[in-house]
């Protein structure tokens, strides 16, 4: 037990007894720190008022470790940590203005790293990371059907209803289907975007309404009164969020749709972006669309609590497997994928995603090579005074320590640059990112952006400044108090800063390499033969649904004014509708059977994406053609069904025989006959890199049904802004109730099927970029430092007789070492990870020898040419003012 | 050599406090007859260069348990120090001589 607390009043404040013990100068301490505590026990005796002693204590305490700076007499404080910490940080700032450059030089290099690595964080944290705003998202899954060979599409109403029945892990199930309704009001018609689903959507989700009600089970059945949901966004913008909107009616497709309710601000539509207005289902079994085989709805459910995704995913498996057993003609083989919501919803883009998070952490890590060879420079510029100081007993920590808080400071600094530029970046990328990145609209340089920059920015400068000051003490200290500096020092710390520069040489190369194959792989995207002619074309959507639309008659009719119409424009060179755009959204596969002439049996043949055009489409569209005849405007309903193949159809069909005449069968047996009478060069569709499968173009006027959803090509040499206002107008003049929407030229098209490979590219080229200077910087500052530290040795060297060359070729030669390590790591690096980049490549494969050679031998080239200066200046050495200087 | 204010206060309460002067007591005296608040790092402070000044001198007592072991550094004032505390106090008195009225009204 201490003497203070032995008495009454207890002890005196401790934490203010330690600040004396650490403030006080020495020689005055025991006695001031004796009077204190003394007037602290009489105070609590005589008044027996401890918190008015104890407060006087901390005055005084406080008040005695203030003095210091006012006291001449007093010795500096060399002991306590508080103020060594706050001395150190002090000297290392003085130290860091004292050399901006390497200050500057050392945190843009972090900024880069850092930068580049939080920007690219804060594009993929949403799809990959981001809480999905919806309550126990994890449990949301979705359901798809996997075919024979292995690919999953979408599900039968049956099947899904058959699924909600049946399964005992889901606790809800809704089917999805795309809806595209036509609002009109006062100011036109609009196409929106929107989905219908069943009742139970919203339970799936994990949502409820914010203002309103949810669709009922009544409202999900066919003829119920007609009821949607809007987006809060949707609300907010186009009904100036106006709460009275609830209860009223929108016109959508010229029936009178009652608003029950608006979804909530952090409600996302993750299944269909951009949908902002949610209408029931409606669907019945009985219904023809219905069946188990009309797969055209989407499904997604929500397991039970507490069950794991791995005992629903064998469930609705078993359940899909009764459905099989019962139903073999339509389920084959088929089996049940159960998909978690995340997973499915990045299916496509993950790979991409982290190829591109992947190429940023290499360029965070040369950022950190490149910073920890700056620092390890800078302590051997010190040396000297470090070994003065561990000579007088500076401890090892107390030496490391000053380099760290440089490091710190330095980082802390690189944080806020590395910040400011992924800020910077983020709105560029967010320019660039193609819209196929999930829930990319939620992107944001936010409060877990700014932690990872500063945790980045930390480990990082923990590491640059900690690293050099390991190797700094590896020398005992007789030792390197033996070697002035007269001596050539080749120690741990050359190791290192070699070791770094290969390391950064190889991720540089890796970044290369990766750019290289990147840019072939656009490059040979966009040099793909689209089939058709994306010059002066412009093309937007048209949708002729609602009442008014009832009658199959009148959507031909429509279609039939609003192709003349717009033909009559002035300025226009030709126009076509067609019911698919290649390259589009537009999504529209028949399965074909073919006319066997010998013996009368159908044959079925591969399946083909049905154009319903009119007769100038190829003309519009500037697709070739090859033989035969296009159709013509005299193709009629009336006339024989005719039909045109693309060249990929007629050749697996016929090789090398001509199909003109030959007979085939779209879609259900009941179909008739249509004769081939032309063959035209395949165009690309759905996407550029997909192999081109079966086209066949029909009349619109001889296809079974009329299609409501159409799109309109026009060709003209107008500007393509006034262009739409006019064709617009046209289409309206038509019809009030069109809405024309999707409106784009047809190389933006071509453009936007590139965007995805396109933005990986861009993103790895400028990441290359970086990677190759800061390289370059790296091999400069070592082979400099080298020749820094050598002057007299070069000095020596020349004076003994060496040539200006041999001298050269001394430190070219050094350089060339560490380059050609580099490249040798590097290239084998990239040989080993270049399956990486397989989702983002095209036409090459991800580890083109050939592309990595290239680049190799520029990387060396770059890496030759930033050690030839400091070379050069160790060559020109004078022997005289070398050897001089000693 | 001239006296500072505190330094003559820190003297007076000295020569009050007899042989038992020392650091907190100086406080003390100095709170009690003048009503003024100094610290004791000042006490120390004026202490320390009274003493480079040769005003008073200090020796170093026992251990004390009311001090939790530590030693008192007791202060005595020596005859350079009376001299000079006769003088500030000489030069304030011819100084003020006459003010009376004027200082206390």
């Amino acid at each position: 037990m201490s003497p203070e607390r032995s008495r009454r009043g207890g002890h005196p404040p401790r934490l203010a007894l330690w600040l004396l013990q650490h403030r006080v100068p020495e020689h005055e301490r025991e006695f001031l720190v004796g009077d204190l505590v003394e007037a602290y026990h009489d105070a609590c005796e005589s008044d027996g008022d401890q918190r008015g002693a104890r407060r006087r204590f901390w005055r005084e305490a406080v008040a005695a470790s203030m003095r210091r700076e006012r006291d001449h007499q007093s010795i500096p404080f060399t002991r306590g940590l508080m103020t060594d910490l706050g001395l150190d940080v002090s000297l290392a700032m003085r130290r860091l203005r004292r050399t901006p450059g390497f200050t500057l030089a050392a945190s843009l290099t972090l900024a880069l790293g850092v930068g580049a690595a939080c920007a690219i964080t804060a594009v993929a944290r949403p799809a990959l990371w981001g809480a999905l705003p919806f309550r126990d998202a994890e449990r949301i899954v979705t359901l798809r059907e996997r075919f024979g060979d292995g690919s999953l599409g979408n599900l039968g109403y049956t099947t899904i209803a058959d699924l909600r029945r049946q399964s005992s892990t889901l606790s809800a199930i809704a089917a999805v289907r795309a809806w595209a309704p036509t609002l009109t009001d006062a100011s036109g018609a609009e196409r929106l975007t929107g989905l219908a689903v069943s009742s139970s959507f919203l339970e799936v989700m994990g949502t409820r309404v914010a203002i309103g009600r949810d669709f009922t089970p009544e409202e999900d059945r066919p003829n119920a009164t007609a009821v949607v949901l809007l987006d809060h966004g949707f609300w907010q913008q186009r009904f100036g969020g106006d709460t009275s909107i609830v209860g009223r009616t929108v016109r959508l497709e010229d029936v009178e749709h009652r608003v029950i309710g608006v979804l909530p601000a952090d409600y996302e539509s993750v299944l269909r972006p951009g949908a902002v207005i949610l209408q029931p289902l409606g669907y019945i079994e009985t219904a023809g669309f219905a069946c188990r085989d009309c797969r055209h709805l989407r499904a997604v459910a929500r397991t039970r609590d507490g069950v794991p995704i791995a005992v629903a995913a064998r469930d609705v498996e078993s359940v899909f497997a009764r459905l099989r057993d019962e139903y073999p003609a339509v389920y084959a083989s088929h089996g049940l994928q159960l998909t978690p919501l995340r997973a499915a919803l990045v299916e496509t883009t993950r790979g991409p995603l982290l190829a591109v998070l992947g190429a940023a952490a290499l360029l965070l890590l040369i950022a950190l090579a490149n910073t920890t060879n700056l620092f390890v420079s800078r302590a051997i510029q010190r040396g000297g005074e470090t070994t003065i100081r561990a000579a007088l007993g500076a401890s090892r920590w107390r030496l490391a320590r000053s380099m760290l808080i440089e490091a710190l400071l330095v980082s802390g600094l690189g944080a806020l640059f590395g910040l400011a530029l992924a800020r910077a970046a983020l709105g560029a990328l967010l320019a660039l990112a193609p819209a196929s990145i999930p829930r990319i609209d939620q992107a944001r340089a936010d409060l877990p952006i700014t932690l990872l920059a500063v945790a980045l920015a930390v480990t990082l400068g923990m590491v640059s400044g900690l690293l050099p000051a390991m190797f700094a003490g590896a020398r005992g200290l007789r030792d390197r108090l033996a070697i002035n500096a007269r001596t050539v020092a080749r120690g741990a710390h050359d190791v290192v800063r070699r070791t770094l520069v290969v390391v950064e040489l190889s991720l540089a190369l890796l970044l290369l390499g990766g750019a290289g194959i990147l840019v072939q792989s656009v490059q040979r995207l966009l040099a793909v033969d689209v089939g058709f002619a994306t010059a002066d074309r412009v093309q937007m959507a048209l949708s002729a649904t609602g009442a008014r639309f009832d009658s199959e008659a009148m959507v031909r009719q429509t279609w039939r004014s609003v192709h003349e119409a717009v033909r009559a424009v002035p300025g226009v060179t030709s126009a076509s509708l067609t019911t698919q755009l290649p390259l589009s959204n537009d999504f529209d596969g028949w399965g074909v059977r073919w006319e066997r002439a010998a013996d009368d049996v159908e044959e079925s043949g591969m399946d083909a994406f049905r154009f319903a055009v009119t007769a100038d489409y190829a003309t519009t569209m500037g697709v070739p053609l090859l033989s035969g005849r296009f159709l013509a405007p005299t193709d009629r309903a009336t006339t024989d069904p005719v039909v045109v193949i693309n060249t990929t159809m007629a050749r697996r069909q016929f090789g090398d025989r001509s199909p003109i005449g030959a007979r085939l069968k779209i879609g259900p047996p009941t179909s008739p006959w249509r004769t081939v009478v032309g063959v035209v060069g395949d165009v690309r569709h759905p996407t550029l890199d997909d192999e081109v499968g079966g086209q066949l173009y029909l009349p619109m006027e001889q296809n079974a049904f009329a299609d409501a959803y159409v799109r309109l090509v026009v060709h003209s040499t107008l500007d393509p802004g006034v262009l739409t206002r006019t064709v617009r107008d046209a289409v309206r003049s038509v019809e009030n109730s069109i809405p024309v929407a999707e409106v784009s030229t047809l190389s933006a098209l071509v453009d936007r099927a590139a965007q995805q490979r396109r933005f990986a590219e861009r993103l790895f080229q400028a990441f290359a970029l970086a990677a190759i200077l800061l390289a370059a910087i790296g091999i400069f500052g070592v082979i400099s430092g080298m020749v820094g530290e050598r002057v007299r040795e070069i000095g020596v060297r020349s004076a003994l007789g060496a040539t200006q060359g041999q001298i050269l070729g001394h430190f070219m030669r050094q350089g060339g070492r560490l380059a050609a390590m580099g490249i040798a790591v590097g290239g084998g690096a990239a040989l080993l990870l270049g399956t990486a980049l397989r989702p983002l490549v095209y036409g090459i494969s991800p580890r083109d020898p050939w592309t990595i050679a290239t680049v190799s031998v520029g990387l060396g080239a770059v890496a030759l040419l930033a050690t030839l200066l400091p070379a050069w200046r160790a060559s020109r050495v004078d022997a005289v003012v070398a050897l001089r200087t000693e | 050599m001239a006296l500072g204010d505190l330094e003559q206060l820190v003297m007076l309460a000295l020569l009050r406090l007899a042989d038992s002067g020392f650091g907190a007591a100086v406080q003390r005296e100095i709170a009690e007859r003048s009503g003024r608040d100094v610290t004791l790092g000042a006490v120390y402070t004026a202490l320390a260069r009274l003493e480079e000044k040769g005003f008073v001198r200090s020796r170093i007592g026992e251990p004390l348990p009311q001090r939790g072991g530590r030693r008192r550094r007791h202060y005595e004032v020596l005859p350079a120090g009376r001299t000079a505390i006769a003088e500030a106090w000489q030069a304030i008195e011819a100084l003020s001589r006459g003010l009376r009225a004027q200082l206390e009204g």
